[in-house]
């Protein structure tokens, strides 16, 4: 029985080979039926991202075997010899497969670790593999374990506190401030690139009401119509900052535009009411000054970086404890899937068991034809408690051996006992 | 009666003390589960109170309102109260990270000073309306004990932010406006209910047959008047747009911590000169 995972992510592959191997989404379920064609009985998930493509599967035969069975698919499905993804290509089987799908499904394999987009990913592709049949009991259970793992990193650690991209941890700050962006207006000044990206992110938050500042109207309508915002003249300003409960600036102009005075005339008239001012321009367009303004959280491009990097930093230096947590949950997994091996073995034994018991108990009631049936039912249940109770130890010690590393002399030594036949 | 009592008063200080580790270790671990193990701690420290409390009324027969130990029993009860309620929105939470050492520390003070007392009567109230006034008080003032502990918060929120010190406890503290809000709704329970404490004890003080004309100078009606004053004056100048943000968290915690200590100080003062010991009510 083995447990394998074959692909290829950002860590082997350039974006090229990555693109040339993916699995497009609509083209998933067909590949699945393709693969237990190939691989007839394997329980298998496809999981394609940006930056992997990788194929998890289960099946009877050896690792090794399976692993090459998988490659040969990916090369027939792709139309690609193997030879050139190969060195590219990883494959790994049993507790490194467990462990290596604990740490994606975590983000700890991520380009930025601690992303919260990997899990809903994986998520999907087991949906996928799952709504088509293509999953076994091993897969299903592998998988959510997976779940569970991400679910304890994610609640137990800082792995995904802290946001990574200037967008986002502007993002991050104005939650920190505002309890709720629906209601909030925001003023952007300029049209520089980063600066629509943050009202991207601002907007996808769901800011209530956008401004545009320009030097010329049209490119302020123009940068203000998509998000059915109002746009306004640079030159007016000072009539409109009040409004605002979060400005970003992102001109190119030379100078400081607006100054510690600006705001304290904003604050005034809208009851010193907090802002958050986000100064993306190089050079500045906010005198620093402003941050000394109580009520007024001004961030300029190299704070918002250094936040970034601290998140950044503080994430990494969360990957041990995580990994312990992965270690752990494989640890539990594998032991659960080691137990497996003693099934087969301990279904023919209560099977033997109880048949010595069924053919036992039959002969007895044909010799008590005076027997009524309340207590023909109670000898029968007498037997079956009598067989359960001498069941009980060898099966629960079984499950036990199965960890060992004699486990397989172990398992022969019961059959041979017992004269048990293989089964599964 | 005073060993039956000092169990659950002593395992009351325990739980508190566990609620404020746990609350420790959450600001430096930052895993949820240890708030959730917090909340319980304060819960079980809350629930034994009660029954400290029960216990006291039943043996004694008189509503255990007064005397230190009662008094700082109540005034743990409705903040504990208080503070279990503002937690039950899962943004707020984190917030149980500054709340549970405050009540610790209550807790703490209140069984030194007050375990001595456990086995005296509580004094008697004359009448429902001085039950009700003392009681209200106690709610007032825890009111405004956990809003003076949300300034706090809020200062210290504010503080980071502006240091742009980003990391850490403030990812998971809820937003400064959430903050805001959540001080002023307990100014605003509060402030009501003060009033309405402080006219049931002058409309007490006038009718009581040993009238004296010199009662508004005592340290707990000075206190009163003076808190009232501090919180009013903080709730008008916040809706006016006047001061708002850190400065008022500030001037709230800094204003709330020296009445408290003023009064205190002035009680005891007083009744090491005069009185039965272990009052303050």
């Amino acid at each position: 029985m083995s447990l394998v995972v074959a692909g290829l992510s950002h860590h082997t592959s350039d974006l090229a080979l990555r693109e040339r191997l993916a699995f497009p989404e609509e083209a998933v379920p067909k590949a699945l039926m393709e693969l237990r064609r190939d691989i007839d009985g394997a329980g298998a998930v496809i999981l394609s991202t940006c930056n992997r493509s990788e194929i998890y599967a289960h099946h009877e035969m050896d690792p090794k075997a399976l692993l090459a069975a998988l490659r040969a698919f990916l090369a027939r499905w792709h139309g690609l010899p193997d030879a050139r993804f190969a060195s590219a290509l990883y494959g790994l089987s049993g507790r490194e497969a467990v462990g290596h799908l604990f740490r994606v499904a975590s983000s700890l394999d991520s380009l930025v670790v601690g992303e919260g987009q990997i899990l809903g990913q994986v998520h999907d592709a087991y949906q996928v593999a799952h709504a088509e049949q293509a999953t076994d009991k091993v897969i299903n259970a592998l998988f959510q374990k997976a779940f569970s793992v991400a679910k304890k990193i994610r609640d137990q650690s800082n792995i995904g506190a802290g946001k990574v991209s200037i967008s986002s941890v502007a993002v991050d700050l104005a939650v920190s401030i505002f309890m709720d962006l629906a209601g909030k207006t925001v003023m952007v000044i300029g049209s520089g690139e980063m600066g629509e990206l943050t009202l991207r992110s601002l907007v996808s938050r769901g800011v209530g009401h956008v401004i545009v500042a320009n030097r010329s109207l049209e490119n302020a309508r123009f940068l203000a119509a998509p998000n059915d915002g109002e746009a306004i003249a640079l030159d007016t300003i000072d009539e409109h900052l009040h409004r605002a409960d979060i400005v970003i600036s992102s001109t190119a102009a030379p100078g400081i535009l607006l100054h510690a005075d600006h705001f304290q005339r904003a604050l005034r008239r809208r009851n010193s009411e907090p802002m958050f001012v986000i100064d993306i321009a190089v050079p500045r367009d906010i005198d620093p000054a402003v941050n000394a303004i109580d009520n007024v959280y001004l961030y300029d491009l190299d704070d918002l970086q250094e936040v970034a990097g601290r998140n950044m930093e503080a994430r990494r230096a969360e990957v041990d404890r995580c990994l312990l947590m992965v270690d752990d949950g494989a640890e539990q997994f594998v032991k659960w899937l080691d137990s497996l091996a003693a099934e087969p073995t301990i279904k023919s034994l209560s099977a033997g068991l109880h048949a010595i018991r069924e053919r036992e108990l039959a002969k007895t009631l044909d010799a008590l034809p005076g027997a009524d049936a309340k207590t023909r039912a109670e000898i029968e249940y007498l037997t079956k408690r009598i067989v359960n109770n001498i069941l009980q130890q060898p099966m629960t010690q079984l499950k036990h051996e199965v960890h060992r590393d004699d486990s397989g002399s172990v398992l022969q030594l019961v059959k041979r006992l017992f004269g048990l036949k293989e089964s599964t | 009666m005073q060993q039956l009592v000092a169990v659950p008063f002593w395992c009351a200080t325990a739980a508190y003390l566990a609620g404020a580790y746990m609350a420790i270790r959450y600001m430096r671990a930052g895993e949820a589960r240890l708030l959730v193990y917090g909340k319980r701690c304060a819960a079980a420290g809350n629930t034994l109170l009660l029954l400290v409390f029960v216990l006291r009324w039943m043996h004694w027969g008189l509503v255990p309102f007064t005397g230190i130990a009662d008094s700082m029993n109540l005034f743990l009860i409705f903040s504990t109260g208080i503070v279990l309620m503002i937690q039950r929105d899962a943004a707020m939470r984190p917030l149980l990270s500054f709340y549970l050492p405050a009540l610790a520390v209550l807790s703490i003070v209140g069984a030194g000073a007050g375990y001595r007392f456990l086995g005296d009567p509580p004094r008697e109230l004359n009448g429902l309306l001085l039950i009700v006034h003392v009681g209200l008080v106690f709610l007032a003032m825890a009111h405004f004990f956990v809003a003076s502990a949300t300034s706090i918060v809020y200062a210290f929120q504010a503080r980071r932010l502006k240091h742009h010190r980003t990391a850490g406890l403030l990812q998971r503290l809820p937003s400064l406006e959430q903050l805001d809000r959540t001080l002023f709704r307990l100014i605003q329970s509060g402030l009501p209910l003060f009033f309405v404490t402080l006219a049931l004890g002058f409309a007490w003080e006038y009718v009581r047959p040993d009238h004296d004309p010199q009662w508004w100078l005592k340290p707990k009606i000075l206190f009163s008047v003076l808190l009232v004053a501090l919180f009013g004056m903080a709730f008008a100048i916040r809706r006016a747009g006047l001061l708002r943000g850190p400065k008022l968290a500030y001037l709230l915690f800094v204003g709330f911590t020296s009445l408290l200590l003023l009064w205190i100080a002035l009680e005891a003062a007083g009744n090491a000169m005069s009185g039965p010991p272990g009052t303050l009510s």
